[in-house]
């Protein structure tokens, strides 16, 4: 997807190559199943309720779409606009083509400041960065502070899902995770209760807060006008991290801009709805540089540090829609796949859809091809994304360019490859046999069981299929929810 | 070449002739543009909808005693936290009996603590406040206390966000905006164990709007 004279050097880990194996075991995976059950029915239910209040969405959805389309057209006047507010303001930033140029940079400025210990709040590209490893090779401790990536960073897991990351877990989990991991801070009462857990999280991450020397967020936009980042949370981690600490870096992907303040509303508007089908976030903020003179407090340094790493190489081609993703998150709860395995069966930080197209972007398709066969073409992904991503034909996209790099007939490739992980998978196959039929007649419609005739073979061979053993789609959650 | 012109030349190489798109759509809800007693009264609902405490007063002089109160009611010691900002300084603080305050805005002073400040705005579109820093208002007041008191005026209450950044980029000298602009919808909550929504993750637990006539 680069042409010669490009540079291509995206870096991210993925264990993808084994999607099908991690699959099974989390159809098996009562817990997970109960955790799975919250996203395919509670937040669905949510976000249904809330954007039904507001008639203008399909509306806004489409003002954000062309808001994106026309800031990726002009990405880098929109870049430079971004940096010279920003400089204006006294912040500094940094640009990063790939994963390590990015470490480093977050490193040498962590270095400058002597840092020794980080405060971060939520930042999806930093995990993709895998930048906390490389932050405490160089000594530094490091503390996730939202609430879910604090639970997963002390059990060294990947988030479970771009919005909850720890959703995969019970209170007696995250119960017996805190009482070893906060034996050091002198804690030797084991809490059990949501309320006491929360309780206790807070208490042993004010005193990081307050001792941290570096603040690390990401941000969900970058306004080109007036060179703020914009955060959006409900914990209060994130402006804790902005304001506490004497430094500041924010971490984001390129194609996080918008034109205007005015622009950054319509976003506002969509990303809580979609997300959890809320008015607003209760937390959302914008920073402008760092400290004024006249400010009594805030950070002294304000760096923002732009990645690449692949960004860049999805544009101008089929994938660039994909870059107008504001990860709400909502293409994953509807989704029949994302909603039976789990993020962590992805083996990404991005799982589900969206997952689906980003991980081979930045990952490269040979470590992530099953992932954009982990689809049943139900189109529920693009239904609700609020950005209107075409997500199953850019995870079409990829099939195709999978086909082309192994020059092998469709048939055998990934429409054997569906149909062989479908059967595996008994939720999935209940629900995609009773859709099957629809679903065949649509892509008859379109002429994609012309372009790629295996497909249809593999569909066609797996309704002829008897049911797998395990019970049904609605049987599995319910299990997994009264265990 | 750095990485900072290799990444914008690519940029512009890959976008050539793409040229500029139409923007449809609309950009706001019908929620976003209240009016007068409307729009004041969307905003007390959705102030509510988003667990904010809600005291309604005639007159700013009104605001310490009826800070004791609330503080009283909820069962937390008297003591409150003022931050330095002109229209709170004025306040009789003194008058109540009950009430001890500090002008202390440090993060330690701050930790945990009841603390009042002001606002530069209020969205009735969501319910939500907009505190701004300045040399008056230190920005941790939204986040280390437990207890958060926001006075507002009737007539600081904007339909939207539209409203929200002109009344933001007035507080920045009106082309920039100050270094933070803190959009407060109700007190911190997670919903990150077993997505049960608990108050008071790492901000304040409790957020009081004090709304004043005028
Ligand atoms: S692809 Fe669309 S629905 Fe999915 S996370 Fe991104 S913006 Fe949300």
């Amino acid at each position: 997807m680069t042409s010669p004279n490009e540079w291509h050097t995206p870096e991210m880990h993925v264990t993808s190559e084994r999607f099908s194996e991690n699959a099974r075991h989390a159809l098996d995976d009562k817990v997970l199943q109960g955790g799975l059950f919250i996203f395919a029915k509670g937040f669905t239910a949510l976000r249904e309720i809330g954007i039904s209040q507001v008639p203008e969405f399909g509306d806004m959805r489409d003002r954000a779409r062309d808001v994106k389309d026309h800031v990726l057209a002009n990405l880098g006047d929109y870049l430079e606009q971004f940096e010279e507010r920003v400089i204006a303001n006294g912040g500094r930033v940094h640009w990063a083509r790939n994963a390590t140029e990015a470490n480093e940079i977050i490193a040498r400025l962590c270095a400058e400041a002597n840092a020794k210990t980080v405060v971060k709040s939520k930042s999806m590209v930093t995990e993709e960065l895998e930048l906390n490893p490389h932050l405490e090779k160089q000594g530094i401790e490091v503390f996730e502070s939202d609430l879910g990536e604090y639970i997963i960073q002390l059990r060294k897991e990947k988030p479970f899902h771009i919005v909850g990351p720890a959703l995969h877990l019970t209170k007696e989990q995250v119960s017996d995770t805190f009482y070893e991991a906060h034996k050091r801070y002198g804690r030797t009462e084991k809490v059990t209760e949501k309320e006491a857990l929360v309780r206790e999280a807070r208490i042993v991450l004010r005193e990081r807060f307050k001792q941290a020397d570096v603040g690390i967020t990401g941000a969900n936009f970058l306004v080109a006008e007036t060179g703020s980042i914009a955060l959006v949370t409900n914990e209060g981690n994130a402006d804790l991290s902005a304001t506490l600490p004497r430094h500041h870096i924010a971490v984001t992907g390129i194609e996080k801009i918008v034109p205007t303040l005015e622009d950054l509303g319509v976003f506002l508007r969509l990303l809580p709805r979609s997300a959890l089908g809320l008015d607003t976030a209760n937390y959302l903020s914008l920073y402008t540089g760092p400290k004024r003179d006249s400010d009594p407090d805030g950070p002294e340094t304000f760096d923002i540090v732009l990645v690449d790493n692949g960004r860049s190489d999805m544009l101008g081609n089929e994938f660039q829609d994909m870059l107008r993703c504001i990860r709400c998150g909502a293409c994953l709860n509807g989704c029949p796949v994302f909603t039976s395995v789990g993020g962590q069966a992805y083996g990404s930080v991005y799982s589900g859809p969206m997952g689906a197209v980003w991980t081979p972007a930045l990952a490269g398709i040979t470590h992530a091809a099953n992932l954009p066969n982990a689809s049943t073409f139900c189109g529920k992904c693009e239904e609700v994304c609020p950005v209107r991503i075409p997500l199953p034909n850019l995870m079409r996209h990829w099939r195709e360019r999978e086909f082309e790099r192994h020059y092998t007939p469709a048939g055998q490739r990934w429409g054997m490859g569906a149909w062989r992980w479908i059967a595996a998978r008994p939720a999935v196959y209940r629900l995609v046999s009773s859709m099957g039929g629809r679903i065949l007649r649509a892509m008859a419609a379109r002429g994609w069981v012309k372009k790629l005739p295996g497909f249809a073979g593999g569909w066609t061979e797996m309704r002829d299929l008897k049911a797998p053993e395990g019970g049904s789609f609605l049987d599995q959650y319910a299990k997994g929810r009264r265990s | 070449m750095g990485a900072r012109d290799e990444i914008l030349g690519k940029l512009v190489r890959r976008t050539k002739g793409s040229g500029a798109t139409g923007i449809t759509g609309h950009l706001k809800p019908a929620m976003a543009m209240t009016t007068g007693e409307e729009m004041v009264a969307q905003f007390r609902d959705k102030a509510a909808k988003l667990s904010c405490g809600l005291s309604e007063l005639s007159r700013l002089n009104e605001v310490p005693g009826e800070i004791e109160r609330v503080l009283g009611e909820i069962g937390v010691e008297p003591l409150l936290h003022v931050s330095n900002e002109p229209e709170l300084a004025s306040l009789p603080w003194e008058d109540i009996p009950g009430l001890r305050t500090s002008r202390e805005m440090n993060r330690d002073a701050l930790d945990g603590v009841a603390a009042v400040s002001a606002c530069a705005a209020a969205s009735a579109e969501t319910g939500a406040l907009v505190l701004t820093s300045d040399a008056d208002h230190v920005t941790a007041i939204a986040f280390l206390p437990d207890f958060h008191f926001v006075v507002l005026r009737k007539s600081q209450i904007v339909p939207g966000f539209e409203g929200i950044w002109s009344a933001a980029r007035a507080r920045g000298g009106n082309r920039d905006l100050p270094r933070a602009v803190n959009i407060i919808g109700g007190p911190s909550r997670t919903g990150d164990i077993e997505a049960t929504m608990v108050m008071g993750a790492h901000g304040p637990r409790h957020v009081h709007i004090l709304l004043v006539d005028g």
